[in-house]
């Protein structure tokens, strides 16, 4: 119910939010990241969302590329402006305020 | 620390290329090890870095990566070209500069780990084949991660990649040792193989910038505080290596200049050894050691003559006024002049200068005019090392090097700073002055001189148009002229000389007249003499008459007898006293 109306609410404000998560494949950071973002996505954006995740241990160049320090890293590529997010994601709030997501409301409301 | 002293290290080592740091730390970086390298802003950690990147680039074919956490790709690249690397000529094949700035928007959600960077660096490693990684600076990766326990796994993470990738690894860490942070990244000293600090601190109103390599495992090195500066060639260290110090000394004689000195040292200075001229202002220091160039730029030998207080147009015609002409050679090349104002920079930074500069030039002679200056431009704890550096420097290389010094006179010099400078020395030649008589007069003297016969002699220089020369000292007339003891001594013992020598020559005199005088005397006895006989002879000849008168009156027959006799008498008396000339003459009269 709610992601639907979100979705309706979103749609014509905002085109879809392109992500691209580098990380390293069986890093214990990098899982978690993938775990954590995976909820984030369903919780806040449901299917509004393109998430493309890089294994730098199979791409390293884009690491000097892309200036990556750290990984994990989160980007939003789209919509302006970029944005960069390191670390596990664990952080929830602080993930949604650098994606620019409103937070969804509890179901309650 | 360990601290072996053992000289061949058998830890593999990294030439940096920095000139004083491969020798302080007998080889280098470690090879395939961390360096952590602190500092405060701008206590150099970039330079140092970039430094050793581009000198292994170019010199030993090792390339390198510059993973710049803190500054963009184009302020390092603009860093490294200030300077006369001719850096932007390597390629990025050679040179590559990771621009790894964390962006100030960057959100940071959770832990994190360097996992992902060094595989992205490692793949860029082995496609340059580099050899050799910076990483500029530590500290802002570690403010991210903001969590002790992670810090030091990322860091222990980053040593253990470059051993495993066997790449000589530079650290840069903001940091200065005693801050308070230090003790919460201890561990990453204790981690590294090589700690090296850079440090800067204020003297008198220069900045004096310090090297101390804190840490060095299995390798000796020297953990002293060494003077570094910046240069357009980057960083200098101030270093004696011990090659320095191990040099053959030599038996060659070079000239002075002035042909009586020479002789009063024995035949000139040593080749390669140094000379030190102390003396008040305005006692002729400049001019001895302007001698000395003259002498060498006739030889043939390349001459560098520094100085602190006149610029060479000054030199040459001051030094003309003595017919010492050095223009000519000046003009042709022979003679350089490096001319630095005292006030111009610390003595660590003339002293590379000076080095840097000796180096290219190399000189066969060197004359350091006034080296007080140098000493002045610092503290006293730096001056020292700064002239025993020139001077080692100098000798090592063979160069034989005259300094001056402005002292009022020896006595003062034993509690001043210079005195040191008479130890290092090998040949010490006091200059100073007296003023008598409305005139002032130079007197010159050989302190001492290693390993070389010398005279012991006081001498006046004298200065004129004709040039320099040195006389014995000339000692007047019951006035003490050097204001010695000694000399007075010397005086007394010639004013007796010379009364002896004048009651001498005045008995001589007088016997010598007197023997003049002798044959005149004898003369006029003997006309006395001869006048007494003269008259004897009359009276006798006027008796003779008489009784002859007297006989011939009684008989006369026998008067051709009796006029015998008289004849007879005459010659017995005139024979026994007189000589027949003599005799002759008493006769006429």
């Amino acid at each position: 119910m709610s992601p639907q109306r979100r979705k309706k609410k979103t749609t014509p404000e905002n085109p879809k939010l392109m992500l691209r998560l580098y990380i390293v494949e069986n890093a214990i950071h990098s899982n978690h990241a993938i775990a954590n973002l995976k909820a984030i996505c369903t919780k806040h954006l449901a299917d509004h969302f393109k998430l493309e995740i890089v294994d730098v241990l199979n791409e390293p160049r884009q690491i000097i590329k892309y200036q990556i320090l750290a990984t994990p890293t989160l980007i939003k590529l789209s919509p302006e402006p970029v944005r960069t997010i390191i670390g596990d994601l664990s952080d929830e709030q602080k993930v949604l305020d650098a994606l620019g997501i409103m937070p969804a409301p509890p179901p309650s409301s | 620390m360990p601290t072996t002293k053992k000289q061949n290290s058998p830890i593999p080592k990294c030439l940096t290329g920095i000139s004083g740091f491969d020798d302080i730390t007998n080889g280098g970086l470690p090879r395939g090890r961390a360096t952590l390298l602190m500092g405060g802003t701008g206590s150099g950690k970039t330079v140092f870095a970039l430094q050793t990147l581009v000198n292994g680039a170019r010199t030993s074919r090792e390339p390198g990566i510059f993973v710049a956490f803190e500054e963009g790709a184009d302020r390092i690249n603009a860093n490294a070209a200030s300077f006369n690397w001719n850096a932007r000529e390597l390629g990025e094949n050679q040179l590559f500069i990771f621009d790894a700035r964390v962006r100030p928007d960057v959100v940071k959600a959770g832990e994190f780990d360097l996992k992902g960077m060094l595989a992205g660096i490692k793949d860029k490693v082995t496609t340059m084949k580099a050899k050799r990684i910076v990483f500029d600076s530590l500290d802002v990766l570690l403010n991210l991660l903001e969590n002790p326990a992670l810090e030091r796994r990322e860091v222990y993470r980053l040593f253990d990649w470059l051993v495993e990738n066997e790449l000589t690894g530079i650290i840069t860490m903001k940091l200065e040792a005693g801050q308070p942070a230090a003790g919460s990244y201890a561990f990453m000293q204790f981690h590294s193989e090589c700690v090296v600090q850079l440090g800067r601190r204020q003297v008198n109103r220069f900045s004096l910038r310090e090297l101390q390599v804190l840490k060095y495992r299995g390798s000796s090195h020297s953990d002293d505080q060494t003077p570094f500066v910046i240069l357009s060639s980057g960083i200098e260290v101030a270093s004696n290596s011990p090659s320095e110090l191990e040099h053959e000394a030599s038996t060659e004689r070079v000239p002075t200049g002035i042909a009586q000195l020479d002789e009063m040292l024995g035949g000139g200075y040593f080749r390669g050894n140094s000379a030190l001229i102390t003396g008040a202002p305005g006692t002729a220091k400049s001019i001895l050691s302007g001698a000395f160039i003259e002498a060498a730029c006739r030889r043939g030998e390349r001459t560098l003559y520094i100085t602190f207080d006149e610029n060479a147009s000054e030199v040459e015609r001051n030094l003309s006024s003595v017919s010492i002409e050095i223009g000519s050679y000046h003009r042709s090349g022979l003679l350089r002049f490096f001319v630095a104002r005292t006030e111009a920079a610390s003595g660590p930074v003339h002293l590379m200068k000076i080095k840097l500069l000796i180096e290219e030039f190399k000189p066969r002679c060197v004359v350091v005019d006034p080296v007080s200056a140098l000493i002045r431009a610092g503290d006293v704890e730096t001056a020292e090392t700064i002239v025993e550096r020139l001077l080692y420097n100098t000798q090592a290389k063979g160069i034989t090097t005259i300094c001056t010094s402005i002292v009022e006179d020896t006595a003062t010099l034993l509690g001043t700073t210079p005195i040191y400078v008479t130890t290092i020395t090998d040949t010490w030649i006091h200059v100073s002055y007296f003023i008598q008589s409305g005139e002032r007069n130079r007197s010159l003297s050989i302190v001492k001189s290693r390993g070389m016969g010398h005279s012991n002699r006081i001498c006046e220089l004298i200065l004129s148009d004709n040039g320099v020369a040195l006389n014995d000292v000339y000692v007047s007339q019951g006035e003490v002229v050097m204001g010695s003891l000694r000399w007075s001594r010397q005086l007394e013992e010639q004013a007796e000389h010379r009364q002896v020598k004048a009651e001498i020559e005045k008995m001589q005199r007088e016997i010598d007249k007197a023997k003049a005088e002798l044959p005149a005397q004898v003369d006029s006895l003997e006309r006395q003499l001869n006048i007494k006989q003269a008259k004897l002879n009359e009276l006798i000849a006027a008796q003779n008459a008489q009784e002859a008168s007297r006989t011939r009156q009684l008989k006369p027959e026998t008067g051709h007898t009796k006029s015998e006799m008289p004849s007879k008498g005459h010659k017995s008396t005139s024979g026994k006293t007189t000589g027949p000339r003599r005799h002759g003459k008493g006769e006429a009269q």
